[in-house]
């Protein structure tokens, strides 16, 4: 009887483990480098193979020791912009990942209604470094203007 | 003399302000002038509402003789951004490499002229370079303390508006003593602008777009010389081109007329297609390679007319292997204006010619070009991929379609080489600048503001 009992709990607890992941089980997430002339002019987010596409995506050279194996390298584009200002920010709280699906703690910056600005066309994007967390296979990209999109990362 | 008054976030109306009574020698916060005041005030900038103390120190830099001039803004709105919206301010819109209203720039009554601002969503010259505007840039999104400064090509009307200051500035340098209200005369009499848009003053472009050479003449008090521009100054037939067009403009007074257009080139013929009746316009070349052999070739057009002679070199390859060149399946893709594609066809080489033919398309302007897409990535005219662009690489052409046209003709082939063994179908297309041409579907463009 007793050992019935000790099999039973321990599928319990596994059970719980699988279903409550908390937010310490959220990966982590950091801004790499931004730029405000990138190459998309389209809001929008996608996954980056490597550092030389980042550099290309960025429209300028990245240096980064991050290893695209370790973090999944995303990029964030905020599309066409009229002036300078418009930037990805990371939120300080961390989310809880659900299931397999996390949603990045970003959010958007913008010029102060009344700020006087230089008029140059920006296409502002952010590179984000997303360390691959076992478990986590979709990352929700929360969208500049509205919506969200998922990114599959592996 | 350059006074920041813009940093991170932006800048207030305050810094405008002083900045604009410090350049123009007047009394400011700092307690300090100028060793000289400033001749013209170029704000690529704007923001913020009306503010009655930066009106007043525009009214006071005008007074003392300054012209002021500012970006018109880049919301797309029918109403110019503060301060080109100020009495007193040479409101710019810009313009893009067509002469075009730029999607992106304010309209409206504040618009006193046009200028280009450029467009960096499109390449509509095939020069591989965005259509911007090479600009000075200050990069300050790294991690280092201190912006990196480079060069970069930019758009908006904050690339437009210091071509008007660089023109207000040469007329100054020609008549010292000009002042903003003879300035401003000027340019309401269409004396230092080409009239676009509707006729006369209109929102969009204002009294229309700077024309350096019209504003000096202006300035300096004297008439426009007469002259004739013959585009392109060289022509590629290639190794299998027949036919090309040479674009024969009048230019200056638009009185000069054209005498003659002779070759030295036997195996060239040259004939009006499209002229006027002072014979500026299209006129036709066509190359005749029977009865010659293997080779190269070369010759010249002379272009003669009453105010200025001009030479067009003009070569050609004839290769009995041409017949027998392929570069592999084709994507043949016609781009609107803002490069979109909008129509597409494939074909394969027979006898050394991809045959194409678009039905159903829409009036209007477009450009055509062909390449391969070895790669699958869904753009042609990537490395080692071939590539062509109507009439060249080199020159590339906007069609104007308003009626069924046919023989237009380019030359498709890899950009690596011109002389790699097998491939002669790269004949003429020796420039390896064309950015890739998305095939398939093109994306949904857009401006949200």
């Amino acid at each position: 009887m007793k050992i019935l009992l000790l099999a039973a709990c321990l599928i319990i607890t596994g059970c719980a483990k699988t279903a409550s992941p908390t937010e310490a089980d959220a990966p982590t997430v950091q801004i790499v480098t931004r730029s405000a002339h990138c190459e998309s002019r389209q809001a929008g987010a996608r996954l980056l193979v490597g550092i030389s596409e980042a550099s290309e995506a960025l429209g300028k050279s990245v240096e980064t020791n991050i290893d695209p194996n370790r973090a999944a390298l995303i990029l964030v584009s905020l599309g066409t912009r009229p002036t300078p200002g418009y930037q990805v920010t990371l939120q300080s709280s961390r989310h809880k990942p659900d299931a397999d699906t996390y949603r990045l703690p970003i959010a958007y910056e913008e010029p102060a209604e009344d700020a006087i600005m230089a008029q140059v066309i920006t296409t502002p994007c952010a590179l984000l470094a997303v360390d691959r967390t076992p478990g986590i296979h979709t990352l929700t990209v929360p969208l500049y203007g509205g919506g969200e999109t998922n990114v599959y990362i592996n | 003399m350059p006074l920041r008054v813009l940093g991170k976030g932006g800048g207030t109306t305050t810094d405008v302000i002083q900045a604009i009574r410090y350049a123009a020698g007047l009394a400011n916060d700092s307690d300090r002038l100028p060793d000289k005041p400033v001749d013209i005030i170029n704000m690529s900038l704007g923001g913020g509402s009306f503010n009655q103390a930066e009106q007043d120190a525009i009214d006071a830099a005008r007074a003392e003789g300054v012209i002021v001039i500012a970006s018109a803004g880049n919301e797309s709105n029918n109403t110019v951004t503060f301060p080109a919206g100020y009495d007193g301010v040479v409101g710019v819109s810009a313009t893009t490499i067509t002469n075009e209203l730029a999607f992106y720039s304010n309209t409206g009554a504040g618009v006193d002229v046009a200028a280009p601002g450029g467009d960096t969503s499109t390449d509509l010259n095939g020069d591989g370079i965005a259509d911007g505007v090479l600009s000075t840039l200050g990069d300050d999104s790294g991690s280092g303390a201190n912006p990196e400064f480079v060069y970069g090509m930019l758009a908006g009307t904050s690339m437009a508006a210091p071509h008007v200051a660089g023109v207000a500035a040469l007329m100054r340098a020609e008549a010292p003593t000009m002042t903003p209200d003879q300035f401003d005369a000027l340019l309401a009499a269409g004396e230092i602008t080409d009239d676009r848009g509707a006729a006369g003053r209109d929102d969009s472009f204002g009294h229309g777009l700077i024309n350096a050479q019209k504003a000096l003449v202006a300035a300096s008090g004297e008439t426009l010389q007469e002259f004739i521009v013959v585009s392109p100054t060289t022509l590629n037939f290639g190794a299998v081109l027949e036919v090309l067009g040479l674009n024969i403009d009048n230019a200056g007074t638009n009185n000069a007329t054209v005498n003659n257009v002779s070759t030295d080139a036997p195996w060239l013929t040259v004939t009006p297609q499209t002229i006027d009746e002072s014979g500026a316009g299209i006129y036709e070349l066509r190359a005749d390679r029977s009865d010659l052999e293997d080779g190269n070739f070369r010759g010249e057009v002379l272009v003669e007319t009453s105010a200025n002679n001009s030479t067009v070199v003009v070569v050609m390859r004839v290769s009995e292997l041409d017949v027998n060149a392929d570069a592999g399946f084709h994507y043949i893709v016609l781009l609107d204006e803002s490069g979109e594609n909008v129509a597409q066809e494939t074909a394969v080489a027979v006898d050394g010619r991809y045959e194409f033919q678009f039905d159903n398309v829409e009036a209007g302007r477009y450009e055509l070009a062909a390449g391969s897409d070895t790669d699958n990535d869904q753009f042609i005219c990537d490395a080692g991929e071939a590539c062509g662009l109507f009439r060249t690489l080199d020159s590339p052409t906007t069609i104007e379609l308003d009626e069924d046209l046919s023989g237009l003709e380019f030359i498709t082939g890899f950009r690596t080489s011109l002389s790699s063994p097998g491939s002669q179908a790269d004949d003429g297309t020796g420039d390896d600048r064309v950015e890739p041409i998305r095939i398939g579907p093109p994306p949904a463009k857009e401006f949200a503001q």
